[in-house]
């Protein structure tokens, strides 16, 4: 980082760092998740290449900070709605522990490229990428015609595309 | 083209490029259809390249999750569509009452700003991990124990006649319990490592892997090099696993040194001072920058990781480098001196 962005940076996190912190902390009630957060939001602010323009500094804290937490908290949160999912599955249907730690390592990507689908086209489309499917028994499955399929494929696919360019 | 639903189309290209995975993937694609696909693939190179961004758009969601054709159970499915319906519910809950507390300041931020995580929070997702500063001992199920060093995450997977630990993370030193029927494996990016005896500590870095057997007998395998290289280290011994081989490690007092951390100390034996800040990152909030200068000098000492601050003081003691504290010590540069 350039002398003059730094001194930027240091200058914002002594005016602001005890407010956020406090900010935080009230909301959160945990200190050590305050912390963490309030850090990593600076850490992010100091990546930013046009600091010394920032007009509105507490908003734009504010909202990283907010997007970390929406972050942290979806991890969490798919971390938990994993497992009661598996608890949810028959027994004979259970995926096997090997097939678990494949799917687990790959569940957040899939969250986020998939999540802005339609229910029914995410299904459709993961019973072909995931479980190997042909389209004539995803459409038996799903109760749609195969033309359907096809054109959930091709959102699938798209989103999958959209995902890796942004 | 409007359509209900629909996600918007992308480039030409990628758009001939989805059509025919579409037609591939179908369960029903003939030796016309597959010659027709091998055809337009030859014809250009941009029908190449279209061919293999949408490759690794798949690879990149599915990973190694993804499924050939015909297995035809849909668990799978079940399991993961399920996971991101609740994820979807509980995330618009939790964006509402993150809107009520802190207050949404109406701005349109751009990726930028939320890109890189720094590796400063501890990672949730892990079955185990400690938090900045914080070192910790699991008990395992089999009796095992792991203790983690300062931002470390581990995922332990137990059974089928293998104890699997996969360390994300930072590091360990792990106390195996033995029992013959079940190998004590510890895999991290670059390497995989076999318990031969009861202790050994291992560290993920960047680009590489210590790992230094505290007792007798580590096996150590190597799982990016092509071909696979494997060595057993003795009690004692240590090796750097990265890309693309094994280096062996024999300095007398390595395996105290290398596990000097357990006991909240920082053992230095003639390592470059870049290689000590790292080890003293996970125990401050913040950020240490060094110059390329700086990095290159070479540091002996014992420090204590439990008192950072303590620690770059000594560092500023014994070197000639410049210890910038910014922000209360938020952000720390260190320069070689002039």
């Amino acid at each position: 980082m350039p002398a003059a962005d730094a001194a930027a940076a240091a200058a914002l996190f002594t005016a602001h760092q005890p407010w956020l912190l406090e900010r935080l902390r009230k909301r959160l009630r945990d200190v050590a998740e305050a912390e963490d957060v309030s850090s990593e939001t600076f850490l992010r602010v100091m990546g930013y290449k046009r600091l010394h323009a920032m007009h509105e500094p507490r908003a734009y804290l504010t909202t990283i900070a907010k997007n970390i937490l929406t972050e942290t908290w979806r991890r969490r949160d798919l971390e938990r709605a994993w497992i009661d999912a598996l608890a949810a599955l028959p027994q004979d249907l259970a995926p096997s522990p090997e097939e678990r730690a494949v799917l687990r390592e790959s569940l957040q990507a899939i969250a986020d490229a998939l999540e802005s689908l339609p229910a029914k086209a995410r299904t459709a489309f993961l019973l072909s990428q995931l479980d190997g499917l042909t389209y004539a028994e995803i459409a038996l499955r799903i109760d749609m015609s195969e033309r359907m399929v096809r054109r959930y494929m091709a959102d699938g696919l798209r989103c999958c595309m959209r995902a890796l360019q942004s | 083209m409007a359509r209900a639903n629909a996600v918007d189309a992308l480039d030409a290209l990628t758009e001939q490029a989805i059509d025919w995975m579409v037609e591939l993937r179908s369960g029903a694609a003939d030796e016309a259809q597959r010659a027709a696909f091998q055809a337009w693939l030859a014809a250009d190179a941009r029908h190449q390249q279209a061919w293999h961004s949408l490759g690794g758009a798949l690879d990149a969601t599915f990973g190694q999750a993804r499924a050939g054709q015909g297995r035809a159970s849909g668990a799978r499915t079940d399991a993961v569509s399920h996971a991101i319906e609740q994820v979807a519910v509980l995330g618009a809950r939790r964006r509402r009452m993150l809107r009520a507390a802190l207050g949404v300041a109406g701005l349109g931020l751009g990726s930028s700003w939320v890109a890189r995580s720094s590796g400063l929070l501890a990672d949730w997702r892990a079955d185990l991990h400690t938090a900045t500063g914080e070192r910790k001992t699991f008990t395992l199920a089999d009796g095992s124990r792991l203790q983690l060093d300062a931002r470390s995450s581990v995922d332990v997977r137990f059974g089928d006649g293998l104890r699997l630990v996969q360390l994300r993370q930072g590091q360990l030193r792990a106390d195996v319990f033995a029992d013959a029927a079940a190998p004590f494996v510890v895999r991290t990016e670059h390497a995989s490592l076999r318990a031969l005896g009861a202790q050994f500590m291992v560290r993920q870095e960047e680009s590489r892997t210590q790992a230094v057997a505290l007792s007798a007998g580590l096996e150590v395998r190597t799982l990016l090099a092509q071909p696979e290289q494997r060595a057993v280290l003795a009690q004692g011994q240590g090796a750097w696993i990265d890309g693309m081989q094994i280096t062996r490690l024999a300095q007398p007092g390595l395996a105290a040194a290398a596990s000097a951390w357990t006991h909240g100390v920082l053992h230095a034996e003639d390592q470059r001072l870049d290689e000590v800040l790292a080890a003293l990152r996970p125990y401050r909030l913040g950020y240490i920058r060094v110059s390329p200068a700086a990095a290159r000098l070479r540091v002996t000492g014992i420090f204590a990781l439990d008192d950072s601050d303590a620690a770059l003081q000594a560092l500023a003691e014994t070197l000639p480098i410049d210890i910038h504290r910014h922000s209360g010590g938020w952000l720390v540069r260190v320069e070689r001196r002039a």
